[in-house]
């Protein structure tokens, strides 16, 4: 079976897959969306935010949907959706880290409010 | 929007071109809305800095990784059935007129300049190459530039120098029946050298006439020999000399026939000297000339009033 490129599902990628979760969105607001989930840890470059981009619709965990109808007809931007694999990728990748999580509470490597 | 916005556009839209032109037709113009929104939002000194220092970041991990995305394209392409050719697409987007303009312009210079080398080699310094001439070694009088492997005055192992590497690219005429003879062998031999200008001897001469009068122990002789150097170069007769081995032959039987010192020696050294501060009786004239001024003249009494 051929390595799939996004095995292991890079940080990048989870964070697009996360922003688009709860809607569609355009490049910009996909920055500004992973921005906020990351607590401004991580702020994505035009090329690296494309690239992943590029990287997800080839394998089909996003998909291009028409633009907004309030842009206007030179204005027209892509948006970007969540595909039904894109979403299970992103549900595999959070149990993942749940798991990690898991494990990570059971060696009590947390102090305080983690625990 | 603001000069300032504009400039960084335009700076955005010239990093954007390192980008492969697949990435560029389909998300160019996503990007550069991107940083337009950007500029828009983030205000202020300090989120223009970071902001383009996200910039260069990005584009530093995002340009390997749109790159290699080609090559693996390119190896991921259907292989051909044995001797059958097959050709592949990479590209989807024509060259860019100015693209054509220049590969132009950068071939006619090319091919100029590769001429110009053919035709100017001998004439240009640094490229000249020419074969010691026979006749002009069996004819050069005897001099210090004649001197064998051995001969040459002690101090800073310049002429050690000279006359050793006579074999390795010095214009050495024979003096002595050993030089001689391995003076002949080295005819036709091809030798790499400098050739003088008018400009080179002049400033050659001036050099040999300044260190003669600083250094010689008999200054009036040495205002005598740089005299008459400077006489014979008004009368044209170093004009002739290409070669520096024989015009430091010249020079040197001037200042010893004037002198009656045959010490006074200026050495041709093929090999480039570094500049070096006076060693012994050895001083740095040029990269190629050393020049021999003993300190102890001898003789100078009695050429001064043959001179006079």
């Amino acid at each position: 079976m051929p390595k799939r490129k996004l095995d292991p599902l890079p940080s990048a990628a989870f964070q697009i897959l996360l922003a688009l979760a709860g809607e569609d969105l355009h490049g910009y607001a996909i920055m500004r969306q992973v921005e906020e989930q990351s607590g401004g840890r991580l702020r994505l470059g035009p090329g690296t935010l494309y690239s992943s981009i590029q990287t997800l619709l080839e394998e089909g965990l996003i998909e291009e949907v028409d633009g907004s109808a309030s842009d206007s007809a030179d204005e027209r931007r892509r948006y970007y959706r969540l595909s039904t694999s894109g979403r299970k990728v992103a549900r595999t990748e959070a149990d993942r880290m749940a798991e990690l999580l898991r494990v990570a509470r059971s060696r009590r490597i947390f102090r305080g409010d983690y625990v | 929007m603001s000069d300032k916005a504009a400039i960084s556009e335009r700076l955005y839209a010239l990093l954007l071109r390192l980008y492969p032109a697949r990435f560029r037709q389909q998300y160019g113009d996503e990007a550069m809305r991107v940083l337009r929104e950007r500029l828009r939002d983030e205000r202020g000194a300090a989120a223009k800095v970071r902001l383009w220092i996200d910039l260069v970041l990005d584009a530093g991990s995002s340009l390997p990784r749109e790159y290699r995305r080609g090559a693996t394209a390119l190896s991921a392409a259907p292989v051909a059935p044995a001797g059958l050719p097959l050709f592949q697409t990479i590209e989807t987007e024509l060259p860019r007129p100015g693209s054509f303009f220049g590969g132009a312009i950068l071939a006619f210079v090319l091919v100029a300049g590769l001429g110009f080398l053919l035709n100017h080699a001998g004439k240009v310094r640094h490229f000249a190459t020419y074969y010691a001439a026979p006749q002009a070694q069996a004819s050069a009088p005897p001099s210090a530039n004649n001197l064998p492997a051995g001969d040459g005055p002690g101090g800073a192992g310049a002429p050690a120098t000279s006359a050793g590497r006579g074999s390795s690219g010095t214009v050495v005429p024979g003096q002595s029946s050993q030089a001689s003879a391995a003076q002949t062998a080295q005819q036709g031999q091809r030798v790499s050298a400098l050739l003088l200008d008018d400009a080179a001897r002049r400033r050659i001469l001036r050099s040999v006439e300044s260190t003669l009068r600083q250094s010689y122990g008999n200054p009036r002789m040495a205002e005598l020999v740089a005299g008459s150097l400077n006489a014979n170069e008004d009368r044209g007769a170093y004009q002739q000399l290409s070669f520096p081995g024989d015009f430091a032959d010249a020079v040197t039987q001037q200042m010893r026939a004037v002198s009656g010192n045959s010490g006074l020696v200026l050495y041709y050294v093929a090999t480039p000297l570094r500049k070096i501060p006076p060693a012994g009786d050895i001083h740095w004239i040029d990269a190629h000339f050393l020049l021999r001024v003993p300190h102890a003249p001898p003789a100078d009494n009695r050429a001064l009033t043959t001179a006079h």
